[in-house]
């Protein structure tokens, strides 16, 4: 997977990008943490197919209780790099489109996916007919595989990933709304603030040299929204259903995450990408 | 026509469609609210209020003698509306807007005009957070003047021809999806009445708010439905969601003292009478 620098440079297109847009970093700082970083999508997609193949197994075997026990294991795979994942809008919408994206609700015909399956397994208590959705399910998913293996990573999508995951949780996690069925909000909520970490982390040194106290601000609150989701673990190393969570607490994640949007939506200029 | 969800839509039921299509227009929301409810009052056995998107548009500095005026900015912060048609010109208004006499449409729609209706909730938060540049290079134009990338006013016009490539106007620039100024889209051009609305706040904690969005076009395939396939994709998705809306169409207007709202409709479905 190692690459030759010049060999990157080409793979992500960062020849044609004009110098200037990197006054802050240059280039060669930010080829490292990029590659790195496709490996880390790369290994998460791994996991999905692996996680979704056994989990649509037990769909179509009629398992209905591992089939449940599944769900949420297997999606927070894709949560965690979605920003990767929804550069291919026709495979989101087919893979985690929520019953609210359609105007007929859960009839839809092309309400596909994670959450379609959810509805039936935790709603309608079956596993009756979700054969086909299955099988489309895995098809996507294997689909989003080979087409991120031939994707040039934007650098700025890739740094601008870490805000747009906070976004998703702004927007979808701290409602309890993605998950509406099963509950298991906290699932996904987990998945995106670990993918917005992973790439802090991989641009650590760039973002330090330019402002360290930016860095440990955004490490403390870090520190405190997973302390919060910490208190909702489960012994099997699950979660909580997200009506457990306590009022207060819903509250408390919210300046921490909505403070971390603010921050981590500044990161790109950081590091000199616009 | 009943409106068929795009690919970003997120369409909620209870803010769809209907049989008809009633907008209030005057200087202040009371206004409104009053002649809502003389309709409401009036009409208690034909009329049943399906959904009500109230909107607003902020005011305008007078424009100054010999400078062409601005256009309103809506809750992106930009000025929106900038490449509508003259509303003034009737030829324009003819070929863009009113349906006209012996088209494939039935006779009495003549001068009459379909009316897409979106209403169009704006992420605002995230909007917010979206480096300035972003938001320029997203829309394709200047925040401050409403100007086209590259540009001084707001009434400049683009010259795609020479950004062929897209590296001063971004080829999935707003603006330029919806308005590639090419002789071939001249056909696809509507007229815009766009409103900001703000409603309140979402279970998640932000705002709810956007732009309901209205336009007007003689044929709603070559218009609307075109520009806005043009615009399934575009970078600005991320940061809009259309949750409501409908197709309409506006009757002709009345001609004279003896006429009313909707007489070729009514003239035209009246059954025949036989002698």
């Amino acid at each position: 997977m190692k690459k030759s620098p010049l060999a990157l440079l080409l793979t992500l297109g960062l020849l044609n990008t004009p110098f200037s847009a990197f006054a802050a970093t240059a280039p060669l700082e930010l080829v490292g943490p990029i590659s790195d970083y496709k490996i880390y999508v790369t290994e998460q997609l791994d996991e999905l197919a692996s996680h979704t193949q056994t989990f649509t197994d037990a769909v179509k075997k009629g398992d209905l209780a591992t089939a449940q026990k599944l769900y949420a294991p297997t999606r927070v795979f894709y949560e965690s790099i979605e920003p990767i994942a929804e550069l291919f809008s026709d495979l989101d919408a087919s893979i985690d489109s929520r019953v609210d994206d359609h105007e007929k609700g859960v009839k839809a015909e092309d309400f596909t996916g994670f959450h379609r399956i959810e509805y039936s397994l935790f709603s309608e208590k079956t596993t009756k007919g979700l054969g086909e959705l299955a099988d489309g399910l895995n098809k996507d998913v294997k689909d989003l595989q080979t087409r991120v293996a031939g994707l040039t990573f934007p650098p700025e999508k890739v740094v601008g990933g870490a805000a747009a995951l906070l976004e998703e949780v702004a927007a979808t996690k701290i409602s309890g709304e993605e998950d509406r069925y099963s509950h298991t909000d906290l699932y996904d909520f987990q998945g995106n603030i670990d993918g917005a970490k992973k790439i802090v982390d991989l641009f650590r040194p760039q973002i330090e040299k330019q402002d360290a106290a930016f860095m440990a601000k955004v490490d403390k609150n870090f520190a405190t929204v997973n302390k919060t989701l910490a208190k909702y673990k489960t012994k099997d190393g699950g979660f909580e259903t997200y009506d457990k969570v306590k009022d207060s607490d819903r509250k408390a994640l919210v300046g921490p995450v909505n403070t971390l949007a603010e921050d981590l939506s500044t990161l790109r200029g950081k590091l000199g990408l616009n | 026509m009943r409106m068929v969800g795009f690919p970003n839509d997120a369409l909620e039921a209870d803010c769809c469609h209907g049989d008809l299509s009633l907008q209030f227009c005057s200087n202040t929301t009371d206004t409104n609210i009053h002649a809502l409810r003389d309709i409401v009052k009036n009409l208690p056995d034909l009329l049943l209020v399906r959904w009500k998107q109230e909107g607003s548009v902020p005011p305008q500095a007078p424009a100054k003698p010999g400078v062409p005026a601005q256009s309103a900015r809506n809750f992106l912060g930009f000025r929106d509306g900038s490449a509508n048609p003259d509303s003034n010109d009737a030829k324009t208004m003819n070929s863009i807007v009113w349906v006209q006499p012996g088209s494939d449409e039935p006779a009495w729609a003549a001068n009459g005009s379909y009316q897409a209706v979106r209403i169009i909730r704006n992420f605002v938060e995230r909007w917010d957070r979206t480096p300035l540049q972003e938001q320029e290079s997203i829309l394709g134009r200047i925040k401050s003047t409403g100007a086209p990338m590259g540009g001084g006013h707001e009434s400049e016009v683009p010259d795609y021809a020479k950004d062929p490539e897209g590296k001063l106007t971004k080829l999935d620039a707003h603006i330029r999806l919806a308005n590639p100024r090419t002789a071939a889209t001249q056909d696809n051009l509507i007229l815009r009445r766009p409103f900001n609305y703000s409603n309140g706040v979402n279970k998640n904690g932000q705002l709810d708010m956007g732009l309901l969005f209205i336009c007007y076009q003689a044929d709603l395939e070559k218009g609307f439905i075109t520009v806005q396939t043009r615009l399934n994709g575009e970078p600005l998705e991320e940061y809009l969601k259309p949750v409501g809306g409908g197709y309409f169409f506006t009757l002709p207007g009345v001609t004279g003292d003896q006429d009313f709202i909707g007489r070729s409709l009514l003239n035209a479905t009246q059954p025949k009478t036989t002698t």
